[in-house]
This record gives C-alpha cells, sequence and structure tokens, in this order.
C-alpha cells in the first residue's frame, strides 16, 4: 500500500505553479493508490495547473485504453458458447445460468449418451418381449399384469435415471472443481437447485419420449412422471441431511422395493402406477417438496457433508 | 540479530487458549480437532491470526491442508469452534458471508478438461457471484494481468506448465477482491523466479487482503509473512514474527570444518563447512546467527527425517 507520507515528486516547470506531480504520481491517482493529504494535496493543486491537468488527462486516456484492450483480449481468449447454450440463452435464460447448467458434471455428453443408451434397452426389450400371458394379477389403467411384466425394466429403470444424475451432479469424483466451487458463495442453494433441475430435465424429457415409443398404451409417460418426481424430490428433501450421492442410493432402493414388493403382494408391478400408486407417490411428492421448502438452507455442496 | 523480546512458541496441550499472534484476529479457532479415520489431522488447534500475511509451516501430513480447508468453508471439524472474518462456518448464512469474502486456492487445482484459462477464470467469477458480463470480463483482465497470465489466457489449462497452472489458481482466488486469501502451497512447482513475483504480487495486493498460506519454502516466509504457524502432527507448535521464529535456534546451531557425528541435523554449506542444528557437544564448533529455517528445523527437525515427535521437544533457550 502506498505510503501517505511521501512527498510529492517536484518537477520544476515553467508554469506559473510552485511545483508541478511527475508523471508516476498522477498514475498513481489515476489507479487510485493515492490516498490521504498526498491525494488532497494533488486535487487542491489541479485546478490551478494546465500543466499537470493536461499530464492527468493523458494518462487517463491512457489507463482507460489499457483497461479496455484487456478487457477486449479477454473476451477473446473466451471459447464461444457451444450449442446447449447458446439455445439456453436464446430461450432467455441468462448467460450466466446457461454458463452454470452446461458445466453440470452429470450433463456431459457422455451422461446424455448412457441415459439414451439405457432407455433404448429398456424399450428395446419392451419391444422383443411378447406379452406374458401366465402372468396373473390386477390390470392398471387397462393395462394387463402381463403387458406391465415386459414394460417392467423400463418402469422401474425411468424414475431412477434422475437419481444417479442427482448423485453425479454433487458428487466429488465427477466434479474436477468441487473444491472450488465449494469455497464459492454461489454454491449453497442456488447452485444445488440450477444443478438437480437441469439433471431432472434431460432425464425426464428423454424418458417421456422414450415411453412414446413403447408398445404400450399412449398414457404411459403420464402415469410415470408422478412416480419419477416423487422419487426425484425425495432424494432431494434427504439430500438436506444426506449426501446427495447417499440420499438417491437410499431413495433408489426404496422405489426397487416398492415396486418388487408391490408386485410381489398384488401379482403386478404395474399396481405401482395404478390409483394407489399415483396417491402415494403424490402424497411423497408433496411431503418432500414441503421438507425441500422448509430446509433448503441445508441444500448445499460440500462442509458438513 | 536483533534479539526479540518475547518469543512466543509451542502450544500448551489442549488448555484452550488460543495463541495471539496479535490483535486483532482475522481467523480465530479454539480447540479444532479433526479426523480422517484413524489419522488425527488437527488436534484441538487453538489460534488467532491477524491480518497480514501469515505462513502456515509443516511437514506433510502435519494438518496444514485440513486447516486450511476449514477455514475455506470446505471442510468442517468434527469438534471446536471456528470464526473467519467474525463470521461463524457453522451457520449456512454466514458461511456464505466468509465465501463472499474468500479467495481459495486448494492444493490441487481442479478444473474441467476442455477448460481454457480465461474461460475458467470466467466460470470461478460466475461461481463469485460476479453475474454481469461486462463486470466479469474486466475482472477477469484484471486477475489475469496481475498474475501475468495475460499471454496464455487462450491455452488450455491441461497445456501449460505446473508453475503456470499454480498462477491460474492464485488468479481464481484473486477474483473479487477478496479480503481473506487462503492459499495452499501457492508456491509449489514455481521457479525461483516466479516465486519472487509471486512475493511481489502479495505485497501490492489492492485493498491489502489478510492472507494464511502455507508452504514447504521456508524462505518465502522469511521473505513476505508477518506471522508464521508452525504445525506438528495436528498441534500449533510455535507462533510469532519469522524473526522469533529464527531465534528459536539461537545458541543451536554452529558451524565447524568437519562434521559432528553427535549432532541431530548438520549440512554442509556452500562454503564447505558443516552447519549443525543442536547441541555443540564437541565444544570445537563456532556459533552462528541462525535463520528463520534453523529456526523452523529445530522445531521441526526430526520430524522432517523421520525422528519421533516427542524426542526433538525445543531447547530451553528461547522456546519458552
Amino acid at each position: 500500500m502506498t505510503k501517505e507520507s511521501e512527498a510529492p515528486r517536484v518537477d520544476k516547470g515553467s508554469s506559473t505553479a510552485t511545483w508541478h506531480a511527475d508523471e508516476q504520481l498522477l498514475a498513481r491517482y489515476v489507479q487510485g493508490d493515492l490516498h490521504g493529504a498526498l491525494a488532497r494535496s494533488l486535487e487542491a493543486h489541479l485546478p490551478d495547473c494546465p500543466q499537470c491537468r493536461n499530464g492527468l488527462a493523458g494518462l487517463l486516456n491512457a489507463a482507460r485504453l489499457a483497461h479496455n484492450r484487456r478487457v477486449v483480449l479477454t473476451s477473446a481468449s473466451l471459447p464461444p458458447p457451444g450449442w446447449p447454450e447458446r439455445m439456453l440463452s436464446a430461450v432467455g435464460l441468462p448467460d450466466h445460468l446457461a454458463r452454470l447448467l452446461v458445466l453440470t458434471p452429470s450433463l456431459r455428453r457422455s451422461w446424455l449418451l448412457a441415459t439414451v443408451l439405457v432407455l433404448g434397452v429398456a424399450v428395446g426389450t419392451a419391444q422383443v418381449l411378447s406379452p406374458l400371458s401366465g402372468v396373473r394379477g390386477a390390470a392398471v389403467f387397462g393395462l394387463t399384469a402381463g403387458s406391465a411384466m415386459r414394460l417392467l425394466p423400463f418402469l422401474v429403470v425411468v424414475p431412477l435415471l434422475p437419481l444417479a444424475g442427482v448423485a453425479a451432479a454433487f458428487s466429488r469424483r465427477l466434479d474436477p472443481m468441487h473444491d472450488l466451487a465449494v469455497a464459492a458463495p454461489m454454491s449453497g442453494v442456488r447452485l444445488f437447485f440450477l444443478r438437480a433441475g437441469a439433471v431432472l430435465v434431460t432425464s425426464l424429457v428423454p424418458a417421456l419420449f422414450a415411453a412414446l415409443l413403447l408398445p404400450g398404451p399412449s398414457w404411459l409417460p403420464a402415469v410415470l412422471l408422478l412416480p419419477t418426481s416423487a422419487v426425484s424430490v425425495m432424494t432431494l428433501a434427504a439430500s438436506t441431511a444426506l449426501d446427495p450421492a447417499v440420499a438417491a442410493v437410499g431413495a433408489g432402493a426404496c422405489w426397487l422395493a416398492l415396486v418388487c414388493g408391490l408386485g410381489v403382494a398384488l401379482g403386478s408391478p404395474a399396481v405401482a402406477f395404478g390409483y394407489l400408486g399415483q396417491i402415494v407417490a403424490g402424497i411423497i411428492l408433496v411431503v418432500g417438496a414441503g421438507v425441500l421448502v422448509a430446509r433448503r438452507g441445508q441444500l448445499e455442496l460440500g462442509w458438513a457433508r | 540479530m536483533k534479539r526479540p523480546s518475547a518469543p512466543r512458541p509451542l502450544a500448551d496441550k489442549g488448555d484452550g487458549t488460543a495463541h495471539d499472534v496479535g490483535p486483532p484476529c482475522v481467523v480465530r479457532v479454539a480447540g479444532l480437532s479433526r479426523r480422517y479415520g484413524a489419522t488425527v489431522a488437527l488436534d484441538r488447534v487453538d489460534l488467532c491470526l491477524s491480518p497480514g500475511v501469515t505462513g502456515l509451516l509443516g511437514p506433510n501430513g502435519a494438518g496444514k491442508t485440513t486447516l486450511l480447508s476449514i477455514l475455506a468453508t470446505v471442510a468442517s471439524p468434527d469438534a471446536g469452534h471456528c470464526s473467519v472474518l467474525g463470521f461463524d462456518p457453522e451457520h449456512t448464512a454466514e458461511r456464505v458471508e466468509i465465501r463472499r469474502r474468500l479467495g481459495f486456492l486448494p492444493q490441487e487445482l481442479g478444473y474441467h478438461r476442455h477448460f481454457k484459462v480465461a474461460e475458467f477464470l470466467d466460470y470461478m467469477a460466475i461461481l463469485k457471484e460476479i453475474l454481469d458480463r461486462g463486470q466479469r470480463r474486466a475482472e477477469v483482465a484484471r486477475v489475469l494481468a496481475l498474475a501475468d497470465l495475460e499471454a496464455v489466457a487462450g491455452k488450455r489449462i491441461r497445456s501449460l506448465s505446473g508453475g503456470t497452472r499454480r498462477r491460474v489458481g492464485i488468479a481464481q482466488a484473486l477474483l473479487g477482491q477478496p479480503e481473506l486469501l487462503v492459499l495452499d502451497e501457492p508456491t509449489a512447482g514455481l521457479d525461483p523466479e516466479l516465486r519472487l513475483r509471486f512475493r511481489e504480487l502479495l505485497s501490492s495486493l489492492p485493498g491489502s487482503p489478510a492472507v494464511v498460506l502455507s508452504t514447504h519454502q521456508v524462505d518465502d516466509v522469511a521473505a513476505v509473512c508477518q506471522h508464521v504457524v508452525v504445525l506438528l502432527a495436528g498441534q500449533v507448535r510455535f507462533t510469532g514474527s519469522p524473526t522469533e521464529l529464527a531465534f528459536l535456534a539461537e545458541g543451536r546451531v554452529w558451524v565447524a570444518d568437519e562434521r559432528d557425528p553427535a549432532a541431530e541435523l548438520a549440512w554442509r554449506g556452500a562454503d564447505g563447512r558443516w552447519r549443525h542444528i543442536g547441541e555443540n557437544r564437541s565444544g570445537r564448533m563456532e556459533p552462528v546467527a541462525p535463520t528463520v529455517e534453523d529456526g523452523y528445523l529445530c522445531l521441526a527437525g526430526r520430524n522432517a527425517v523421520g525422528g519421533d515427535d516427542g524426542a526433538h521437544e525445543p531447547g530451553s533457550r528461547g522456546a519458552r
């Protein structure tokens, strides 16, 4: 820091003023490095000294030019945004949010490809298998137990996709910038919801499209929506107390137990998607959302996790 | 060498008294402990860090990184209390306030593989809540100039040398003009010239932020730090100025033409003579003025060469 006791350097010029500030002193003034008595004395001197004012004007321009040049060069060093970022900006998202979203660890191209692959396999399985005639059980929304069995891989996998995405979005292993992000103020609830939202959208949209390719009834995407949302919100609510990865594994295990348990008890896994299943999913969704809102302050990366 | 009047070495073990480096405290920790499985990383650490530059010295595994991670709100302690810039990191809202005023350089700088230097800094600026694009670019340009990285702004980070990558890490810590800089081994991998530039940078930072840095380079501490903390096996063993640390070795540094086999630590200097640290058992050695490194070696010497912790309690002179 500048020593305030430092005496101004004096140039003996031809002007009527008794002293002139040299270029170094003026430069420090321009940069805001001059404080206290020295700055005040220069400011008192300037109105009466055209020579120093001229010197200052020249420096001001030079400093601004240098600053502008640096900013322009920095902007030129930034690579142009990719298509996902441009798309997000096109729908009106501020550029910083678009940037944060595209850098969610579980939104990498490899992750999205894996999602498509898993869904493809589930859809393919349903297409290849024919309805199982030997299965008895309640029909749900006109979907027989036999048809439900061939859709089982798909029905089970879809709610698990966003869970895996959530776990990956907050994983120290998958995010090389985890520690840096944690120590930044954006790492709290905002970043959490941004990433979680991005994961849900990028898992649910392909899943719902894939559901349309299934041999089952056309309303299949609709019955998947509520259970999938419920399991996802349950994961996020549990993340207010647990590590998101642990919460995701727990919620996934609950989901598998529920589908398999109901399937065994009532004869058809489709029951999990029937009226009863939808009501239970609705309750879980509401309770989970309530917990999430009430405890949102606890949602963040790092610290006590 | 001017003899300091009151060296303040050594942690008393667990009496709960903070070791004041000099008020007011930017960072205050009391009874801070942290374990990783069976390993005790920090053992009831009490500290009060003043404004200015504080250097954290200690061998590998002494707990430096754990302490800095806790100060940077990346890790939480198992026990004890911590106050950073007057805020309590245990409280969510206060933790965010700390992060708004913090610049953190972790030991390992993480980045996405495809990141270019300016792109990385731009992303970090977003995480530091500099949301306006124009402001962000001006801030990125500012830290690029400060860390002398303008020439590599458009290069991929992974293509840079270790030293340049370290400077990228330092640059991101400076984003947003933080009030507190927590730097974990900022000079690791820097060549002597770059270390000198780092010292210049640290001395000329606008706003004079408080700095806590860990290092293995004792000469960095002697050159830029007003305060030194020595951590050994998770405990604070010294707090004070570099001069006071050097004073710990007063009367315990000797030179001789031959190595004294009984000496605790000895090495041959550039002048070809042997420098010994410890007692002058042979009585044939000449005393010399100690350096900061001598003081540190007096405390940590046997740790550094693999000796047991209990065998090197600092000597009676100047230690207590």
